[in-house]
């Protein structure tokens, strides 16, 4: 097999993302759009420790770590305001929680 | 990075991320969400990250997914897609053309060449515990206490939110 370097990577994280991206695109359950944002900040992890390792720099490993936690910030936030959204409106469909743009 | 240890985790990180979109019902979206992320982990393992393999673990693959599936659980989700189709054709369609528009240019780019790995051997505990936790505590402490801060701001942000009004 050909030795895996900075491209296979980089690619694997491109694929990660755009999978991300087309879930938070296409899906309406709000929980599953959260999902797809979740690959894509996993994908960009991806990219920061590949670096790391390349340049043999401790910096990309301690962003990842501060996207961990930062990440782990918003699912809390954002879940909470999808359980007062349920609450009030009864759904979490994205396609049908559109006061904002009408 | 070993090409076995690469090839295997990327078809699985690859192929859970397809579940987690395709999926119809949350909670078989979280169950992949949380394979794609074990992947990813054994991924960080063979990249040199041994503190960043376990961090994904606990706060990842444990933390982040028992949330989730903890609010498909209490929202009672189970049922609210299963009627229509999951998507419709020209939104799937415009969506996947965009996607694979952004997709070729990033390829594009990292096939035009990559910049040389820096020479030498990698230091000695990179990675470790012990050569992060130096840094976080060093250079960036004061991103570190932000970053506290942020998390005290999150959970009071959190059972503000979700707390049941008058």
């Amino acid at each position: 097999m050909a030795p895996v370097g900075m491209p296979h990577l980089l690619g694997l994280a491109g694929v990660l993302f755009f999978i991300g991206v087309l879930g938070m695109l296409t899906r309406r359950n709000a929980l599953t759009v959260f999902m797809g944002l979740e690959l894509q900040l996993n994908a960009v992890n991806l990219v920061l420790v590949t670096a790391a390792r390349h340049w043999h720099n401790l910096d990309g490993q301690v962003l990842a770590f501060f996207v961990i936690a930062v990440a782990a910030v918003e699912v809390a936030v954002g879940l909470s305001i999808l359980i007062a959204v349920q609450r009030v409106r009864d759904t979490v469909n994205v396609d049908d929680l559109s006061a904002l743009s009408e | 990075m070993n090409a076995i240890l690469f090839w295997s985790c990327a078809v699985v990180a690859v192929t859970a991320a397809l579940f987690v979109i395709s999926r119809r019902s949350p909670l078989a979206s979280a169950v992949a969400l949380a394979v794609n992320m074990v992947a990813l982990a054994a991924l960080f393992a063979g990249l040199s990250a041994p503190f960043l393999f376990i961090i994904q673990l606990l706060v990842y693959a444990g933390a982040v997914v028992v949330f989730i599936v903890f609010v498909i659980m209490l929202l009672n989700l189970g049922e609210e897609e299963t009627r229509g189709a999951l998507v419709s054709r020209g939104k799937l369609l415009a969506s996947a053309l965009a996607c694979c528009l952004g997709l070729a240019l990033l390829l594009r780019a990292v096939a035009a060449g990559t910049p040389r790995e820096a020479a030498g051997a990698l230091p000695a505990d990179f990675g470790g515990i012990e050569s992060i936790g130096q840094e976080i505590f060093t250079r960036w402490l004061l991103p570190f206490e932000v970053t506290g801060l942020i998390l005290l701001v999150g959970i009071v942000g959190a059972v503000v939110l979700a707390k049941r009004g008058e």
